[in-house]
């Protein structure tokens, strides 16, 4: 297939008439209706209901619809790209980070688009994740990297990065400090830290642990990030609650939680139909294409 | 050995089921549209940057700055034909590419695939990640894989949304094409049948014949 043929598609399921569309397109009506055939010969079934005074999209034209639009928003943009590699104008790149993601994670493919971009302006806002997700619709950041939500709103394109278990980070001569991995149980005593916002990392985790113990573990300090959470498991304030992604201290110690296992996936958020900077268009591309360390099972 | 009789042996050996599937795509996609869609020699390349196995972004014009570009599309690491071009282009061009000239090949694999690929087989060029397929779509190569063969491959845990990021099935056609430094593309071959490849010798001539007009 190609990207006239594509462009043709869309245009026509937005107007749902053959020549309103032809004419959107500056082609004959019966030129493009050669191309739709093509199309829906290339791809494998019929996009179009079409009855006298009505056309519609079929079910498997819907189903195309979406997919088809990724591939042409795709190509535009690197055509877009293409046109500025050579140029030095500013390339914004306002980026979201979960605080409860470690900045290291991120810190390779940052240098890589600042050396490849001079022109690049970072912007970086470390927030809660419902509290950037806003900020994404307002306009306010282009790309935002964090931990999968359960619902996320409709116009916002979602990639997997990576999946990463839970660890409980702990002082070196704490007693667990000699177990492999660390279990539900092992903590049903013990001072856990929680966190300031109900919906983050280490209150999921705290939810999951409650369920297998009966109870809620006792958490009387709460930390906002994944590194003050650390300062106060170094502080001897509580055990930490954490991803297995963590850079863990000289310090301390991670011991995986094994039981109940937990897994989160980490991905990156852009909003749908937004113009993207070359920048954060080069971000997204690298964390995409990034084989990520703490991925295990690649491919 | 010639690629395409190393490549006919692995033929020889698919299971009936592949077979099957293998005929759906030969009927299914028609390799006159497909040249017909695709970049043809005298046309000019779109330019791209993409993400290499190593985590750096890499971009046509510096390519082309280094002298002729070949850029090569595979459907991705779960293709054996694809994995046996691979090497042999890596056997065959290494030697060559030393003197001013840069080979790309493309799939729209990511998560590290492109990384695994490369240190698997130990090769020597730059794989990219053509993310979304953006530079397949603008070459004309970019097709779907037909629904026999994509139960195939899910009955082989080969799922497109883990692979590409994205539940489309979209994939280059097996294809390959030599640019000259201006950017013009000089010599374009499109495999509709996935097991069969440019063969290798055809590379080198052209590359011999460009460095002659220079």
């Amino acid at each position: 297939m190609d990207l006239p043929q594509i462009g043709y598609f869309i245009v026509l399921s937005r107007v749902l008439n053959f020549t309103h569309a032809a004419r959107e397109c500056r082609v004959t009506q019966p030129a493009f209706s050669r191309s739709i055939k093509r199309l829906e010969w290339e791809l494998g079934g019929d996009l179009l209901l079409r009855e006298r005074s009505l056309t519609q999209l079929t079910e498997f034209g819907r189903s195309m619809l979406p997919l088809l639009e990724q591939v042409k928003a795709a190509a535009d943009l690197a055509r877009d790209e293409a046109r500025h590699l050579q140029s030095r104008d500013s390339a914004p790149l306002r980026l979201g980070l979960s605080p409860w993601l470690a900045f290291p994670l991120i810190g390779a493919i940052l240098s890589e688009v600042i050396a490849s971009i001079r022109s690049m302006e970072f912007t970086i806002a470390v927030e809660a994740e419902t509290v950037m997700r806003e900020r994404m619709l307002r306009g306010e950041l282009d790309v935002f990297v964090g931990l999968q939500a359960d619902t996320l709103p409709e116009r916002f394109n979602q990639w997997h990065l990576f999946s990463t278990g839970a660890s409980v980070f702990l002082p070196q001569n704490h007693r667990l400090a000699c177990e492999e991995s660390i279990i539900s149980t092992n903590l049903a005593e013990a001072t856990l830290l929680g966190a300031s916002e109900p919906e983050a990392l280490p209150e999921r985790i705290l939810s999951q642990i409650a369920r297998r113990v009966g109870r809620r573990p006792s958490t009387p300090h709460r930390a906002g990030n994944w590194e003050t959470s650390l300062q106060l498991v170094r502080t001897g304030l509580g055990l930490g609650l954490g991803l297995s992604c963590w850079p863990t201290p000289a310090e301390l110690v991670a011991r995986a939680l094994s039981e109940p296992v937990v897994e989160y996936d980490v991905v990156v958020e852009t909003l749908a139909g937004r113009p993207q900077s070359r920048a954060a268009t080069a971000f997204v591309k690298l964390a995409r294409a990034s084989a990520w360390t703490y991925a295990p099972d690649v491919p | 050995m010639p690629l395409n009789e190393t490549l006919d042996a692995l033929r020889a050996k698919m299971t009936s089921q592949a077979a099957a599937a293998f005929e759906e795509v030969m009927q299914r996609l028609d390799s006159r549209l497909l040249a017909d869609n695709a970049l043809k020699t005298g046309d000019v390349m779109p330019g791209f940057e993409l993400p290499n196995a190593e985590g750096k972004l890499v971009s046509s014009v510096e390519l082309l700055r280094r002298g002729v570009l070949i850029v090569t599309f595979y459907r991705g690491s779960w293709c054996p034909y694809c994995m046996v071009t691979l090497q042999a282009l890596d056997a065959m061009l290494t030697p060559v590419l030393e003197r001013k000239a840069s080979l790309v090949a493309l799939s729209p694999e990511t998560g590290g695939r492109a990384q695994f690929v490369k240190s698997k087989y130990g090769l020597h060029y730059e794989l990219l990640a053509d993310v979304d397929n953006a530079v397949a779509a603008q070459f004309g190569v970019l097709v779907r894989l037909p629904p026999r063969y994509r139960r195939l491959l899910l009955s082989r845990g080969i799922e497109a949304e883990t692979l590409h990021g994205g539940a489309g099935w979209f994939v280059p056609v097996p294809s390959t094409f030599v640019v000259a430094p201006n950017g013009i593309v000089v010599h374009a071959e499109i495999h509709v049948d996935f097991t069969r490849r440019t063969e290798l010798e055809t590379l080198p001539q052209a590359l011999r014949a460009l460095w002659q007009n220079e």
